[in-house]
């Protein structure tokens, strides 16, 4: 009788030792309190295009089959971007953004975290297109189509001093249909919501 | 020179010790019968039963347009909502603590290659998809949890190149998260199961009469005590992700989201090949604990001259290796002769137990090798009524020697007590012994699934290849017992030595010749 009460109280301890375990892993506190805070550039942009288009002579037509013949044959690219950050003067982000795709046609995506020192800090950010790599010679007139295509795409750029409170995120992005980068954090963003 | 087998099982091994060790406590505490440690596999199905159950209460009540308020309102249900979600929470968390530990133990039994294969993938494949469903079931609450769960492995996923815009977007904050984000966790967090349910299924497919459920007794104690666990402690609720705050100190469930702080410090990409290497690792263990060809064990095989077409082989196998076919050659014993798929066939031994005629068995391994073995060993040790022959299992726990220093006790180690011929236990007590004691595995730690229990059955209750009636059972005993039951076993055996030293000897008709009272064949004695 002594026996299987001591067997009985060993397997209530037991459970509730496992049991224990099994709670306290699954809420195993993890890890610490953040004293920085986090500048987010967050955007998407469609691709900004360069096409390059020429009218076929009726010699380059004769070489072509009767059904594949067009009156113009094009050359398309869509832009690069080049993406500087620079805070307090020191620059701190420089990249070049590449469209993604297999045929590097799809919208680029702007998403860097920056942490920084709680504080106000002042802030600069350059957004603009990069001239295409493009192989073989252009022609004066082509070589003036795409720097004229350059200088239509979008450019941005925010200059601004910003109040960054800790374990907060400040973002830049383009908020609805206002076509410059915006500051938004939760409550700007719940204000707007 | 140590080979490369001897590597790999030097491994094995020292897993195997340690988990022992673990279920010998286990064993002491709740008996081998009720030891959660050897009904892990069970135990995590029932755990994937209580989790279907609790979820589909919780599913009336989800939302994917305001999952957080969806929670919030569960959990104000102190009479339903909050404990059954605290239960679903600690089930998925043991689920995976059973699944672990069932991997572990087969791994260290060399139970995952050959035959195994498919179970051992299919099985690592589950543990997958388990996961995965977690995880989808973490980011479902929206909680600073799931915030911290779903970046990190929206930024995991953002190292494939397959999507065309990248996931991690989705916690950028420059847009909500849209409700079509939930749903398609709540999709895949319902789905999943369902594959799950497939996977159990191929899990199982090459084992003869799978058990998918816990003992009774167990399945309820395992109930009960989580929903007790879940009442008395619920889970906290976390505040709600916000993805312009930073996350600070964050109960994490390690079970499923181990792999945080590791990811946050080293970064997707290391993070990735972590998986990728750690998945491929796991699923190649069939290929690197496969022993060279030399040391495998080979598979059982058919004389079919001997076969009598009785088919108990082909019920008997665990693991469905065992086919019934016609025959080539014709015979008067039967149309039906038994057929060994090697490709299944483990190499247990059990079929050499369940055929009465001894005409089964891997090579050198059949009841007529048993016999010529039990003959040599009855030569060799002078055997008479107050001697007791254990047989033992090399598996469990016969491979403890203390058993055999009982005064008046013969140690006969079998690989598997299932594969014993009930004939070599009739010949041990012809040739002098007054008792034999059978000591087996626990029935749910037999390495071979069903040995213990087919041999019972063949002793005690007639089952074909049966231990013939002339046997007095009283000198005979068989004895199911676990590590952790040493102390009991070793007062068993005792008590045996005594009633066989209190009996005048057991009487058995003289001059049987064992093998043709088993077999109508005719064949060569060995």
């Amino acid at each position: 009788m002594f026996e299987l009460l001591i067997r009985r109280a060993a397997q209530v301890a037991a459970s509730a030792g496992l049991l224990g375990a099994t709670a306290l892993l699954g809420q195993w506190p993890s890890g610490t309190e953040p004293h920085h805070a986090v500048l987010r550039l967050a955007w998407r942009l469609p691709g900004e295009r360069v096409k390059l288009c020429h009218e076929l002579s009726e010699e380059e037509l004769a070489r072509v089959p009767i059904h594949m013949r067009r009156p113009q044959e094009c050359r398309e690219w869509t832009l690069a971007y080049s993406l500087s950050v620079a805070v307090d003067g020191r620059e701190v982000r420089t990249r070049t953004l590449t469209p993604p795709g297999v045929h590097r046609d799809r919208p680029l995506f702007v998403h860097e975290d920056l942490a920084l020192e709680p504080g106000v800090h002042e802030v600069t950010v350059r957004f603009a297109p990069v001239a295409p790599a493009i192989d073989g010679a252009l022609t004066p007139a082509e070589a003036e189509q795409v720097a004229a295509a350059v200088a239509a795409a979008r450019t941005d750029a925010f200059d601004g001093a910003l109040d960054f409170p800790p374990a907060r995120v400040r973002m830049l992005t383009y908020r609805g249909a206002e076509p410059t980068l915006t500051v938004v954090d939760s409550a700007s963003r719940a204000a707007g919501s | 020179m140590i080979s490369g087998d001897s590597r790999r099982t030097a491994v094995a091994a020292a897993v195997g010790r340690a988990i022992r060790a673990v279920e010998a406590v286990f064993d002491r505490i709740y008996g081998s019968p009720l030891n959660p440690l050897y009904q892990s596999g069970v135990t995590a199905v029932l755990l994937l039963a209580i989790m279907t159950v609790t979820g589909l209460y919780m599913f009336l009540f989800y939302s994917v347009s305001q999952p957080y308020s969806a929670v919030l309102t569960l959990d104000a249900q102190w009479w339903g909502g909050r404990w059954i979600r605290a239960l679903h929470r600690y089930s998925a968390d043991a689920a995976l603590l059973a699944v672990g530990f069932h991997a572990l133990k087969m791994f260290a039994g060399g139970r995952s290659w050959g035959p195994r294969t498919l179970a051992w993938v299919s099985g690592m494949i589950l543990t997958g998809a388990m996961l995965l469903c977690g995880w989808t079931g973490f980011i479902m609450v929206w909680d600073t949890q799931a915030q911290l769960m779903g970046i990190e492995l929206a930024r995991l996923l953002d190292v494939l190149p397959i999507f065309s815009e990248p996931i991690s977007r989705t916690f950028a904050g420059d847009q909500p998260v849209p409700s079509s984000f939930f749903f398609m966790n709540l999709f895949l967090h319902v789905a999943l199961p369902l594959g799950v349910t497939f996977l159990l299924w191929l899990h199982t497919s090459r084992m003869a009469r799978p058990i998918i459920f816990p003992p009774r007794r167990l399945a309820i104690a395992i109930t009960a005590l989580l929903t007790l666990m879940a009442m008395a402690f619920p889970y906290p609720q976390l505040p709600e992700a916000d993805v312009f705050t930073l996350p600070g100190k964050v109960p994490l469930d390690l079970f499923y989201g181990f792999w945080v702080p590791f990811a946050q410090r080293f970064g997707p990409h290391v993070h990735a090949a972590f998986w990728l290497i750690a998945t491929a690792l796991l699923l190649a263990v069939p290929w690197i604990l496969r022993p060279r060809q030399a040391n495998r064990r080979h598979p059982s095989h058919v004389i079919e001259r001997i076969c009598q077409g009785c088919a108990q082989c082909y019920l008997d196998c665990p693991y469905e290796a065992i086919q019934m076919v016609p025959r080539e050659v014709p015979s008067e014993k039967s149309a039906l002769v038994a057929r060994v798929t090697p490709e299944l066939c483990v190499s247990c031994g059990i079929c050499v137990g369940s055929c009465a005629p001894m005409g089964v068995g891997p090579p050198a391994r059949t009841g007529r090798d048993e016999l010529a073995e039990a003959r040599a060993f009855a030569a060799a040790h002078k055997l008479d009524s107050t001697t007791v022959v254990l047989f033992t299992c090399s598996e469990g726990i016969g491979a403890d020697p203390a058993l055999g220093h009982l005064d008046g006790v013969m140690t006969y180690p079998v690989e598997c007590a299932g594969s014993l011929h009930t004939s070599v236990i009739e010949l041990v007590l012809r040739s002098g012994a007054g008792g034999v004691f059978i000591l087996t595995c626990a029935a749910r730690d037999c390495a071979f699934r069903e040995g213990p229990k087919w041999l019972e059955q063949r002793v005690f209750h007639n089952r074909e290849a049966e231990l013939k009636d002339r046997v007095d059972r009283r000198c005979v005993r068989l004895v199911m017992a676990s590590r952790g039951e040493r102390p009991a076993a070793r007062r068993q055996l005792s008590d045996f030595v005594r009633e066989v030293r209190g009996r005048a000897g057991s009487s058995l008709p003289e001059d049987v010749d064992l093998i043709s009272d088993c077999s109508t064949a005719e064949v060569d004695h060995v």
